[in-house]
């Protein structure tokens, strides 16, 4: 016989952590199962129980303030490319009022941690939607060109082949290749 | 010719009446019965004649009518006959009233006759003119017999000249095709499908090595002289024309009876019924040795000719890719002294590896552009549908930093679609432009503009071309240093500069790939300049 | 970075651009673990070895004895296990067939072997710090493509 699940990761990840976290006897509060707030201070030894803990069940520790900052840069950036409104203010601009903090700073701090720049992970972010357009939605260049804001196709086709050392209908040839011959196995 | 008959009868009948008058007359005024007698006799001849007149007119309906009227009179007339009369009155009375009926009886006797009078008088008028035409007639026959005569004659003449010229035209014929058969090296030869009779030609025998009509050949001896591993192939072919009456082309080997020499034939046949329905199978065999060793030569050459070019490119290739690794380390290597140990190289050294350093990176590009010459022949030629929109928005992609750094622009509007190979076409046109960036004048901004249209090959002289195939044609057009136009055919040349390598450096293989793109695909390219103005490149691309 | 180590494996014939390779992650300052092997056999054996614990990055040079590297391509792209290998071709040949032959059949980066050691660094850090962002940043590594 088969039994047919339906997982609510959220909450099985609440329940695990409001367990484990519970058995050390510290106050806290939990914000969306992805942060813990401590309410006081922690010594290091039971810091260390209490990632080596949570790894177990496969939570990943992002250790400092730092990370933290940059994964809400990387989420609001991910969120406002694939966004379909694009915003109307800069995106420097549209940061820094989102995270609250001084553009300068965020460019920074995000260099520091990833190795690239927030504009490039913009770029990267933007090429990665053009990317996921011309294989999942059909769309002309012309489309996209237009969807993204670029100013012309030229620019799409430049960008994306700056950044991925291929022209976007090389990329499209290939994906295509790749799926005709993976039908192909499949047939 | 009764008309005649009746006119006698008529004439006779009013004397007879005339007559029974007479003796009635005599009779009354006598009395003596004397004159009865040719009165009784009138009556009996008058009888007589009606019978006559009756049969005579039996088949005419209007003298049948005009007699019966004379009838009725007649009879009328000798009811007033009587012997006896109560008084003189009534014989008077009597006789006048005879008179009146003897009267019209002669009017209407006398109608009868004009009438048999007019007929008879153009009865008379018809023979008359018969007898003066019946010479006329004969003559006329005999003529025309005679003509009719001579006509077949001529005739006869004629098909028999006919059938001499035609003879004498199917002897010329029959001796000319012997005499191509000889020069042409075939023989014919005629199969009767039913009696299984068999005939050849003369030089059907001499292409065996038989002297003419030497053997009687019949199906069973057809085999003797052919190769022993092509006789299949002819068992074959005759097995054809039983099964479905034809005869495919055939080619195979005989080996000659007087000179043993191998020779290779070619046989065809058809299949031919003839007026009296006999079905023959009319065949043509043909000696194609030499045609066979030209073409088995040719086919040789060929191949070498292949296998020359193929390795040919494939050396270039090779060499090409090959120099590139060690090529590659020796820059690298070049490259690691530069950073780390350069500090340390006394002067002289550090000029000496600058030497090194140029001298490689020339080699590099020298390497990397007959790489690209040799790949452009290389890669397979599969056309598809291209759209030189795409093609131009790619190039531009690629030539970009190229672009920004010389701040040109390129313009092209609506382009069309042509057959090609997309990234030979893209290659092209990143050629073309970078060539016009590279000679662009320096105080002014490069422009590009790329148009297309369509044109017929028959409207563009230089393309040689006559006939309505379509093209697509490209221009190029930039406002750059140009060229003297003596040169617009060297610069396609490989290896082939026009400037000195310190002012633009280059090996001269660009503009060489751009033709052998072109080429490749059936296209032309033209190259126009004037110094100080610009260049036009113009390429012609089949739709 | 908190990954612990980015692991990286070379397969290379030729001694020099070992050498290069290794040199030139040497000299940057990434979190890296390289090894090198030196022919396709080699490569596959070490994959397939129990106790190897799998790099996140192959490069495979094209023109090796023994295994080309269309055929080691072939093998780890046939083999669920090396799903999460991202592979990158490294080669001195520059025929956009050969290129996009080897995307076809799966490989993520293409490298043109430079001709210049400082651009070998740049190439290399490059490579692994969009790779970085293809594990960290839940990019669509079927969508991965790059050509150096």
């Amino acid at each position: 016989m088969k039994l047919f699940l339906k997982t609510d990761s959220l909450f099985l990840a609440k329940k695990i952590l409001e367990e484990k976290l519970d058995a050390f006897n510290i106050k806290y509060n939990l914000i969306n199962t992805n942060e813990i707030l401590f309410l006081e201070n922690i010594d290091a030894d039971t810091y260390q129980k209490i990632t080596s803990i949570l790894n177990e069940y496969g939570f990943e520790i992002i250790e400092n303030q730092k990370n933290i900052i940059v994964e809400k840069i990387k989420e609001t950036i991910i969120e406002m490319v694939f966004n379909d409104e694009v915003p109307s203010v800069k995106s420097s601009v549209y940061l820094a009022e989102k995270l609250d903090l001084s553009y300068g700073y965020l460019s920074n701090l995000f260099s520091e941690v990833t190795y690239t720049s927030i504009e490039n992970f913009i770029i990267i972010q933007k090429i990665e939607y053009v990317k996921k357009l011309i294989t999942h939605h059909n769309l002309t260049l012309t489309e996209i060109a237009f969807k993204l804001n670029y100013s012309s196709v030229a620019h799409l086709s430049s960008q994306f082949k700056n950044i991925t050392g291929i022209t976007p209908s090389a990329f499209q040839r290939i994906l295509k290749k790749r799926n005709e011959i993976a039908n192909q196995n499949i047939n | 010719m009764n008309t005649y008959e009746i006119s006698i009868e008529l004439g006779q009948l009013i004397s007879y009446i005339k007559d029974a008058e007479t003796g009635h007359r005599g009779y009354v005024i006598t009395n003596d019965s004397l004159y009865l007698e040719p009165f009784i006799n009138a009556r009996k001849n008058v009888n007589n004649t009606f019978q006559i007149l009756n049969t005579t007119i039996k088949s005419d309906s209007i003298k049948q009518e005009q007699l019966k009227k004379v009838y009725d009179l007649v009879d009328k007339r000798f009811s007033y006959f009587k012997n006896n009369f109560s008084s003189k009155k009534e014989f008077n009375d009597d006789f006048r009233n005879g008179k009146i009926i003897m009267d019209s009886l002669r009017t209407q006797v006398n109608n009868m006759l004009s009438t048999e009078n007019k007929l008879l008088s153009s009865k008379d008028k018809l023979y008359k003119y018969n007898n003066s035409n019946t010479p006329l007639i004969v003559f006329s026959t005999f003529l025309i017999s005679i003509l009719i005569l001579g006509l077949g004659y001529t005739r006869i003449i004629k098909n028999y000249n006919d059938l001499i010229n035609q003879n004498i035209r199917l002897k010329i014929f029959d001796e000319s095709s012997k005499q191509a058969e000889i020069l042409g090296k075939y023989g014919s030869w005629l199969l009767n499908i039913k009696d299984k009779t068999f005939s050849y030609s003369d030089n059907k025998f001499r292409l065996l090595g038989c002297k003419p009509q030497s053997f009687h050949p019949t199906l069973e001896n057809l085999l003797d002289n052919i190769h022993p591993d092509d006789k299949e192939i002819l068992i074959d072919a005759f097995q054809q024309i039983g099964e479905k009456e034809s005869f495919p082309l055939i080619r195979y080997r005989i080996i000659k009876k007087n000179t043993l020499e191998i020779r290779h034939f070619r046989t065809t046949a058809k299949i031919f019924i003839d007026k009296l329905g006999n079905k023959n199978m009319i065949g043509t065999t043909q000696d194609i040795t030499e045609d066979y060793n030209k073409t088995q030569l040719i086919e040789l050459r060929n191949k070498e000719l292949e296998q020359n070019n193929k390795e040919l490119m494939e050396f270039n290739h090779v060499a090409s890719h090959d120099l590139q690794e060690p090529l590659r380390k020796i820059q690298t290597f070049i490259s690691r002294i530069e950073d780390k140990e350069k500090d340390c190289l006394s002067e002289s050294a550090k000029g000496y590896f600058e030497k090194i350093q140029e001298a490689s990176n020339r080699m590099r590009i020298l390497i990397d552009d007959l790489l690209q010459y040799s790949r452009t022949n290389r890669s397979e030629k599969t056309f598809e549908n291209i759209d030189l929109n795409h093609v131009v928005t790619n190039a531009i992609s690629e030539l970009s930093e190229n672009i920004a750094e010389k701040k040109a622009v390129i313009n092209f509007e609506k382009l069309h679609h042509v057959q090609g190979i997309q990234f030979q076409l893209e290659q092209l046109f990143i050629n073309i432009i970078s060539n016009s960036l590279k000679y662009s004048k320096t105080d002014e901004t490069a422009i590009v503009n790329i148009t297309s249209k369509k044109v017929k090959a028959f409207k563009v002289p230089k393309l040689k071309d006559d006939s309505k195939k379509e093209y697509v044609k490209i221009s190029f057009k930039d406002n750059g240093l140009g060229f003297e136009q003596e040169y617009a055919e060297k610069i396609f040349l490989l290896f082939n500069r026009l400037h000195g390598k310190k002012e633009y450096p280059g090996t001269g293989v660009g503009l060489a790939i751009c033709k052998k793109i072109v080429e490749n695909h059936k296209g032309y390219i033209f190259a126009k300049g004037k110094p100080n103005e610009g260049a036009v490149f113009e390429i012609y691309l089949p739709v | 970075m908190q990954k612990d180590f980015i692991l990286i494996t070379l397969a290379d014939d030729d001694e020099d651009d070992r050498m290069f390779f290794t040199d030139a992650f040497e000299e940057l300052k990434i979190n890296t673990v390289v090894n090198t092997v030196n022919d396709g056999v080699a490569l596959m054996n070490f994959l397939n070895a129990s106790e190897t614990v799998l790099p996140n990055i192959i490069f495979l040079d094209l023109n090796m004895p023994l295994k080309s590297g269309i055929e080691c391509l072939k093998e780890i792209k046939a083999d669920s296990k090396f799903k999460d290998i991202v592979i990158a071709i490294y080669s001195t040949s520059s025929s956009e067939e050969d290129i996009e032959n080897t995307f076809v059949l799966g490989a993520n980066i293409y490298i043109k072997k430079p001709n210049n050691f400082g651009k070998l660094k740049e190439i290399l850090s490059e490579v692994v710090t969009l790779n970085w962002q293809y594990i960290t940043s839940g990019l669509n590594k079927d969508n991965f493509l790059l050509r150096m």
